[in-house]
């Protein structure tokens, strides 16, 4: 049976935050609906109040602060993925929300939905790993930042607090000497959660890897940076061994994270030869 | 002959009414007073009933009828009369049907059935066709051999087995003691689903006056279907009445009673208020029908050249908990397992057999997919091992002109070896080429196929060539989706001599269209493609005879061609319309002409006495060469591009063929590298599109249709069929193409990513 709730739809930010200030445990907040409509019909809402923030149109904002980039939680996939400022300052978080569900779903499905749900699987995550995103969380009496990696708590669990709203994600804008990679591996090529995928970040100098960055998901209980490998990859010349090395070090470390699992089998060898391919695709290596 | 619409790629006559959203479905049938129907299903693959308690059921606001196998206690079978339209006394699969309830609204309906309480004895379950074989194994129909049945399937008795069946032909002893090399080999091909657009559907009202159920219906054979039904509750085939109406799909799926079962037992209760019963996905997907799983075991005695001795081959086949066309698979899957290929010793033995499982049934191919996987397999492997070219020991053993069938039929072949030729050209086949690029490693594979039609079946037709001139078809023949409307209105405006325009094919009606065997088989364009010629040359020669008549001419000298008639003589024309009126005008008439095909008295199906029935009017030949790259460190298969080569026999519309060419390598990339049912103890846990996965437009190749026409000496226009061979061949083309690329053997379908690593892993354990 369809779950039966009660409903809001405020207009403002600060009506919204009055609301959940009000009802906080017993609310729910709905954006793109993508996750949660499924769980309406199937009646495993666990919630009284379902308050839709998708009229609230500060929320709906890519903007650029600096030299940082700032994006509204109801800001879509497809709108992140058509962005012509994420494309030139942060295009490995606009290739990862172009790899998401199909056309329909990207039009619904937002970035802050897909934040605050915390599918080990979520594409847009790894990509904001790299980027070093900070989520900023606001209730009523005032607000918290903090990096998207404290965010998370295990599967499907943040640390946001029930009268809490996500109100923005914000990252340095990356300048021409970033390259970057995102590939996502799924059971086919169009709407299908990844079952691993991996984002890359490098900056350059001159031939040297200044610093390189790598987060997969899918694959860890919660995101995270693939340390070791970074550090091997830190100040070298890109070269097939230091690539080989590197994967081999990111498919341990995630066994590591996520112990040995029926999947393990599978993932270890694809996970690195995965890491390969979008290290290679980074530093625009051939085969 | 000259011909103004066959051998065209004319738009499908519908396109319009479908593009507009017009086109009725099943689904999309409303009527007035309508209630609709929800199901309570077995949560567990084997139990006893206890008890059912509907009494809180009834209570919820707007439900009407709240009914349980005690209220409707009869059972169905097309081929075995095994299956209860709602469960009685036990469940056999999970999703099984126990309880319905039809309400004013779906959400009370749903409400209703949440409400029913049922007790149960969880039985042991068996779900491994081979295990269910066994002594010992549960028993999953006490009373097997007391069900009404053909005697074409042999049951035995006080075992899971429905359906066992033996023949030989030739001596394999000898034949194998001739061979320089035996192989066997064993192979798995999986349960798939049809997944088709509009799931499972019915509407159904039953007028308790006159005692008939009206039943609105996308099934494949409104006539088979209607049978079945007046067979299952002793009523005359007037009294069960099929409205067909557009199908969203079918590919054998709709090849049986499905909501239409539970729409009867509803409407029964509901006091001459219809009731319509929409399936869910996941119901569609647990709980309507799959393709039969099947675990094949080939022996064959080949010599060093590659002429085939002998092949003894055993099928065991997962009939699910119920028969639906299940029997009928077994046999006329077994009987092509020796492919296209001339082999003079042959046995094979195959069994069905009863499992807690979904029933299984038609599938596109209807055993074709299963037993061209293991030889296609196999003649690959015996290529590989006697150093012989894949292609050549084909051609060596493919059938000739004159060569004869398992059964003794002499073959019509021609189109077979062009099938192959230009398929493996198609792909370069034997041309050198840059095998792999760092991860990734390319190969070549084909496969070919032998599929034939249900023979004998018989299909008619009435035209109706109306007062104005404009023509009226009445065929039992289902517009699947496939376009049969098109190709059978270009047959009857070919054959009449008139516009396509002006013919017009409504949807089958059980009381009004005649008899036909279904849309099923491959076989339509051919069967009720000649029943429309037959009749369409009859209502042309009534026409020129009466425009002889008016005209005063001589009928010998007049021609029909686009709807006007010309006097060769003198050239003269007049149209049909104006005939008509001068003729009809003022009162009104019709010209009526029927047609009437089978091939029962053909004498292309002469074979050896009594088994006449395993041979079939045409045969329909094909090859797939797929070219693959796989990914060796993510495992994942590619495939780059598929050339499909068909013997038509003729193309009545070119480009609908290769629409079913297109369509059915489509399906057969999605079921061998995609689509996987996981289960649970009997329960499917993917049971959402979300988690059955079917090949998305991004994961398809360049598909290359070819058509071959062979000419058949008795098809329309020289027609044969499309419909399911184009499916089989693609599976074991896309693994020997595996073959060629990892030199790894996969005999067990799907070949998912984690199987290509694992094995890819195993053969290189440093990588």
């Amino acid at each position: 049976m369809r779950s039966e709730f009660a409903y809001a739809s405020p207009s403002s930010l600060g009506e919204a935050l009055e609301i959940l200030k009000d009802f906080g445990e017993r609310t729910c907040v709905i954006a793109g609906g993508t996750d949660l409509m499924i769980a309406i019909r199937e009646g495993e809402l666990r919630a009284e109040l379902l308050v839709d923030i998708s009229r609230i149109p500060e929320l709906r904002l890519i903007r650029e602060e600096g030299n940082q980039i700032c994006i509204g939680p109801l800001v879509t996939h497809g709108e992140l993925a058509s962005s012509g400022l994420i494309k030139k300052g942060a295009s490995v978080l606009g290739r990862a929300a172009n790899s998401v569900g199909s056309p329909q779903i990207r039009n619904m499905g937002t970035i802050g939905g897909n934040i605050i749900n915390a599918s080990p699987a979520a594409d847009t995550i790894p990509a904001l790993v790299v980027l070093e995103a900070q989520v900023t969380l606001k209730k009523r009496e005032g607000e918290r930042s903090l990096p998207i990696t404290d965010f998370y708590l295990g599967p499907y669990k943040t640390i946001i607090g029930a009268q809490e709203l996500l109100t923005k994600i914000t990252f340095a804008k990356l300048d021409d000497t970033w390259k970057s990679s995102f590939i996502k591996l799924a059971r086919r090529k169009a709407l299908a959660i990844s079952r691993i995928n991996i984002a890359v970040l490098a900056k350059m100098d001159e031939m040297r890897a200044k610093e390189v960055r790598v987060s997969i998901g899918s694959s860890t209980p919660t995101p995270c940076r693939m340390e070791k490998a970074e550090a091997v990859l830190r100040g070298a010349v890109p070269s097939a061994a230091v690539i080989e090395e590197a994967s081999r070090i990111v498919a341990e470390e995630m066994v590591a994270r996520s112990g040995v699992r029926p999947s393990t089998e599978y993932k270890r060898p694809a996970v690195q030869g995965l890491v390969k391919k979008a290290l290679q695709e980074a530093f625009n290596i051939g085969l | 002959m000259k011909t103004n619409y066959v051998g065209k790629s004319v738009p499908r006559v519908d396109a319009l009414e479908k593009v507009t959203g017009q086109a009725i479905y099943c689904v999309d049938v409303e009527l007035p007073g309508m209630l609709y129907g929800a199901v309570l299903r077995s949560p567990l693959a084997h139990a006893r009933i206890i008890e059912i308690d509907k009494s809180a059921a009834t209570r919820v606001p707007g439900v009407k009828a709240v009914v349980t196998g005690n209220d409707f206690p009869y059972t169905f079978g097309h081929m075995v009369k095994d299956q209860p339209f709602l469960a009685m006394d036990k469940v056999r699969y999970v999703n099984e049907p126990l309880a319905a309830v039809a309400a004013d609204t779906e959400a009370a309906a749903q409400e209703a059935v949440e409400k029913i309480q049922v007790k149960y004895e969880e039985l042991p379950a068996v779900f491994d066709p081979r295990k269910a074989a066994a002594t010992g194994a549960p028993i999953i129909h006490e009373n097997l051999e007391r069900y009404d049945h053909s005697s074409m399937y042999k049951i035995v008795p006080g075992t899971n087995v429905c359906t066992h069946m033996t023949y030989s032909r030739g001596d394999v002893d000898k034949g194998l003691s001739e061979a320089d090399e035996i192989f066997q080999n064993e192979f798995y091909i999986h349960p798939v689903a049809h997944t088709p657009m509009e799931t499972h559907a019915a509407v159904v009202q039953h007028d308790p006056s006159g005692r008939v159920f009206t039943v609105w219906s996308s099934t494949d054979a409104p006539y088979q279907r209607a049978k079945d039904l007046a067979n299952a509750l002793g009523l005359s085939f007037n009294q069960v009445h099929f409205l067909s109406t557009y199908s969203g799909g079918g590919f054998g799926g709709k090849g049986a009673i499905v909501a239409e079962g539970i729409g009867v037992a509803l409407a029964r209760f509901t006091k001459g208020r219809p009731v319509k019963v929409v399936f869910s996905r996941q119901e569609e997907l647990t709980a309507s029908q799959v393709r039969l799983e099947a675990f094949l075991k080939l022996k064959t005695g080949v010599k060093k050249d590659g002429t085939l001795t002998a092949r003894v081959a055993e099928i065991t086949w997962d009939n699910g908990a119920y028969s639906s066309k299940g029997p009928e698979v077994a046999r006329r899957g077994a009987m092509t397992i020796f492919g296209p290929y001339r082999t003079p010793h042959i046995r094979f033995v195959s069994q069905l057999v009863y499992t807690n499982k979904q029933p299984s049934g038609a599938y596109r191919g209807f055993g074709t997919n299963q037993v061209t996987w293991a030889c296609e397999a196999q003649m690959d492997i015996i290529a590989n091992k006697l150093g012989i070219n894949p292609v050549e020991i084909r051609l060596k053993n493919f059938y000739q002109d004159g060569d004869r069938y398992i059964n003794g039929q002499v073959m019509q072949a021609a189109g077979l070896r062009e099938t192959l030729e230009k398929a493996s050209q198609e792909i370069g086949w034997g041309e050198q080429y840059s095998r792999s690029t760092g991860a990734l490693v390319r190969g070549k594979g084909i496969a070919t196929t032998i599929k034939g039609t249900a023979t004998p079946t018989d299909s008619y037709c009435f035209i109706k060539v109306n007062f104005d001139g404009s023509i009226t078809v009445l065929t039992s023949s289902v517009e699947i989706g496939a376009g049969q409307k098109t190709v059978l209105a270009q047959i009857a405006a070919d054959s009449i001599g008139v516009p396509l325009d002006s013919i017009l094919i409504p949807n089958p009606d059980t009381h009004v269209t005649p008899f036909d065997f279904g849309v099923t088989s491959s076989r339509t364009t051919y069967h009720m493609g000649n029943a429309i010629r037959m009749a369409g040359q009859k209502v042309r020669k009534e026409i020129l005879e009466i425009a002889a008549d008016v005209l005063g001419a001589n009928p010998q000298r007049l021609l029909l061609c686009e709807g006007k008639i010309m006097d060769k003589d003198s050239e003269h024309e007049v149209s049909l319309k104006e005939i008509m009126t001068k003729k009809y005008g003022g009162k009104g008439g019709t010209i009526l002409g029927d047609g009437h095909y089978t091939p029962a008295r053909s004498s292309i199906i002469n074979a050896e006495h009594k088994i006449q029935w395993m041979g079939s009017i045409f045969w329909m030949w094909a090859t797939h060469a797929a070219e693959v790259e796989v990914d060796t460190e993510t495992g994942v298969v590619k495939v780059l591009r598929i050339a499909a080569a068909h013997d038509v026999g003729r193309a009545i519309n070119p480009m609908a063929c290769e629409q079913q060419i297109e369509g059915s390598v489509i399906m057969g990339i999605s079921n061998t590298l995609f689509e996987e049912f996981k289960m649970d103890r009997g329960r499917i846990m993917n049971d959402t599109f979300a988690d059955y996965k079917v090949a998305s437009m991004l994961d398809l190749p360049v598909i290359v249709p070819i058509i071959v026409e062979s000419h058949h000496s008795e098809g329309p226009f020289g027609a044969k069929g499309i419909g399911e061979p184009a499916l089989s061949p693609t599976a074991p083309a896309i693994a020997n193409a595996i073959f060629d690329a990892l030199g790894i053997r996969f005999n067990e379908l799907p070949i998912t990513r984690e199987k290509v690593l694992s094995a890819l892993r195993e053969r290189d354990p440093v990588q």
